[in-house]
């Protein structure tokens, strides 16, 4: 944060609508936020215009920010993930369900993980279809329950423990490429 | 996978930030943020409303306003019904003058008590003036029935006319136009268009409430309404632009990518005018008039650049069991895509001065006016291409901040809703007489507004 102002003080401008706060909230927490985009649409310039609606959003009803109910960057960040699942649902992206596998086999990866940088990391979620992704990162990242995962996504809690069984699968399989290869590369 | 590896991976992801560019996003989201309006916009509206209330309410009750007022200087000089109509009769003709100068003065007596009682809702000097012009049109009928007496009568009755004549002297020296008044009161409920006294109306009808205490509109309006040759006008219209843009030879490489770039939307023009009847039909009109133009500025840029990865797979071979991959700096191609899709405003604000003159038919207005608008205010919000690197820039400092003079005319068709208040459909032209670029700006652009639009205006 380059500025003076507590998140008090910011919040309060942005209820009253002034354009010098409302542009330090955008930028102490566009980058976090982008992050989040990226990581449930995909791709950048669906990322970016769900960044750019989600601010909008956030900056029309910030009057509803309840600081004794949480930090702003989570209330930010819920308003973001809102946003991001109502463009996927808009985009009809087809969902197929594949047979579930209860296939959750121990890898001792720690290793290949610590060594992997965020846009490696990131990559690799992102190569998981966008059904499985958002479950994904609802479970793993946010930490919702499948309960609630359900209710946003309007799917079954079990359609959503199924699918969150084969993201990890999806992501074990692509972890292990990319170990092979880096220790390929660590051979040559 | 295990639950350490779920951890990291949300670890890694949850806490990252990603760079963009905040500049490039805030201007995204600076166009459709919730805003402030500015104070002053508020206030002039505000402003607006309150006058346009408190006019309407001023023209729809100058009517009503100017009855009550008459009535209230009724109550004053005219005395109450009760002490009216407590009057006694006309003098007998067959008694004598005595007799009728006796019935006079007791009368008189009789009348003090009742006009004391009703001191509290008249002024102490006026119901004298009552009490005097009553008396007054008793003894002067009763002069002029005196008058009739055949010869011979005695002197008594002579010593009545006398004293008639006397009264009637008394009467020339009241003041004539409180007298005046007090006919013209009385008149309007046709008391004398019947041939009657105004007494003998009061002895006929003696419990009636006074008639000039009910609202007569049509008399008030005839007698107290002011023919103010004053009218405000409030109007609002949607235009279609036609948008000139002429440029030097050396710059029509510009010209063109403008062109390219711009897609001429509608305007809005709103104002508040007065308007001045001279004479026959012929108006004058001023005010304050308020317009807004856009265009929409779009434009696509592809930036392309090559930039070196470190450390790509750029091969892979087998040999034998083995499979090696080679790793080493590769070229990429990295493309920018920069879009713009921006709405721009040219605000004005200018005085109208117009003559014009309109053909009334019962309900149904036609008129035509002509004039100019003397601009004071001009300002551009938005982007459009520079002139020098054609790179989109901040349009502002490529225009002037006043556009001088235009000119203006239109057709109008109004229809009169009531006495005070007219709905008019209104066609109009503006078309600007200079062009509204700044020096270092080489195109030259002139705006041509074609508008529909409705208008209220309200008689003051």
């Amino acid at each position: 944060m380059s500025h003076k102002y507590t998140i008090q003080e910011v919040v309060t401008g942005c209820i009253r609508k002034q354009a010098k706060f409302q542009k330090i909230l955008v930028d102490d927490h566009s980058e976090s936020l982008y992050s989040v985009c990226l990581r449930y649409m995909g791709r950048e310039h669906l990322a970016q215009d769900v960044l750019q609606e989600s601010f909008i959003r956030i900056l029309k009803f910030i009057n509803t920010y309840d600081a004794d109910r949480g930090a702003l960057g989570a209330w930010m960040r819920r308003v973001t993930i809102n946003v991001a699942l109502k463009h996927l649902k808009k985009s009809k992206l087809k969902i197929i369900d594949l047979d579930v596998i209860h296939n959750d086999k121990i890898h001792d990866q720690p290793s290949i993980i610590d060594r992997m940088s965020y846009d490696e990391i990131l990559a690799v979620v992102r190569t998981i279809p966008d059904g499985y992704r958002q479950v994904f990162n609802l479970a793993v990242i946010e930490g919702y329950s499948h309960r609630e995962i359900g209710e946003l996504l309007d799917i079954k809690e079990v359609t959503s423990r199924s699918k969150l069984s084969r993201a990890k699968q999806l992501l074990r399989n692509k972890l292990e490429t990319v170990n092979i290869h880096q220790s390929w590369t660590r051979t040559v | 996978m295990d639950q350490n590896s779920l951890d990291k991976i949300a670890q890694a992801l949850s806490d990252h930030k990603t760079p963009l560019d905040k500049d490039a996003l805030w201007k995204a989201i600076d166009k459709n943020r919730p805003r402030r309006y500015p104070l002053t916009l508020l206030m002039g509206i505000s402003t607006l409303m309150v006058i346009s209330l408190f006019g309407f309410q001023y023209f729809t009750n100058t009517e009503e306003a100017i009855v009550p007022d008459n009535y209230s200087k009724t109550a004053q000089l005219v005395a109450p019904p009760s002490q009216i109509i407590a009057e006694p009769t006309h003098a007998d003709l067959t008694k004598t003058s005595e007799t009728t100068v006796d019935k006079l003065a007791p009368r008189n007596e009789i009348e003090k008590p009742n006009t004391k009682n009703n001191r509290k809702t008249s002024t102490p000097h006026k119901p004298a003036i009552t009490k005097q012009k009553i008396n007054l049109e008793n003894k002067i009928t009763l002069a002029d029935s005196k008058k009739n007496i055949p010869t011979g009568t005695s002197t008594a009755a002579i010593t009545t006319s006398t004293l008639a004549n006397q009264i009637s002297t008394t009467a020339n020296s009241l003041d004539n136009t409180i007298v005046h008044k007090l006919q013209n009161l009385t008149a309007p409920v046709g008391i004398e268009s019947v041939g009657l006294s105004s007494l003998d109306y009061q002895r006929t009808k003696p419990k009636t409430k006074l008639p000039f205490r009910k609202k007569n509109k049509t008399e008030c309006f005839n007698h107290g309404k002011k023919n103010e040759p004053w009218y405000l006008e409030i109007y609002g219209t949607v235009d279609m632009i036609g948008n000139e843009m002429t440029t030097e030879n050396d710059f029509s490489n510009y010209l063109a990518a403008r062109k390219n770039t711009q897609t001429q939307l509608e305007g809005y023009r709103t104002g508040i005018r007065l308007k001045y009847q001279i004479k026959n039909g012929l108006y004058f009109k001023t005010g304050l008039e308020a317009g807004w133009i856009r265009n929409r500025f779009q434009k696509e840029e592809v930036d392309t650049t090559i930039k070196i990865l470190a450390n790509q797979l750029l091969d892979t071979y087998v040999r034998g069991d083995s499979t090696y991959y080679v790793y080493g700096d590769k070229a990429a191609q990295v493309i920018n895509r920069n879009s713009w899709k921006v709405y721009n405003t040219h605000r004005s604000i200018g005085i109208p001065l117009l003559l014009g003159y309109e053909l009334s038919q019962k309900r149904l207005s036609y008129g035509f006016e002509l004039g100019m608008i003397h601009n004071i205010v001009y300002n551009v919000e938005g982007i459009m291409l520079d002139p020098t690197d054609l790179k989109p820039t901040d349009a502002q400092y490529l225009f002037r901040d006043r556009i001088r003079t235009s000119l203006t005319g239109g057709l109008s068709v109004g229809y009169k809703v009531n006495e005070l208040t007219k709905l008019s459909l209104i066609t109009s032209m503006k078309r600007n007489l200079a062009h509204v670029n700044a020096d270092n700006n080489p195109i030259r652009q002139l705006h041509n507004s074609y508008g529909v639009g409705l208008s209220l205006q309200f008689k003051m």
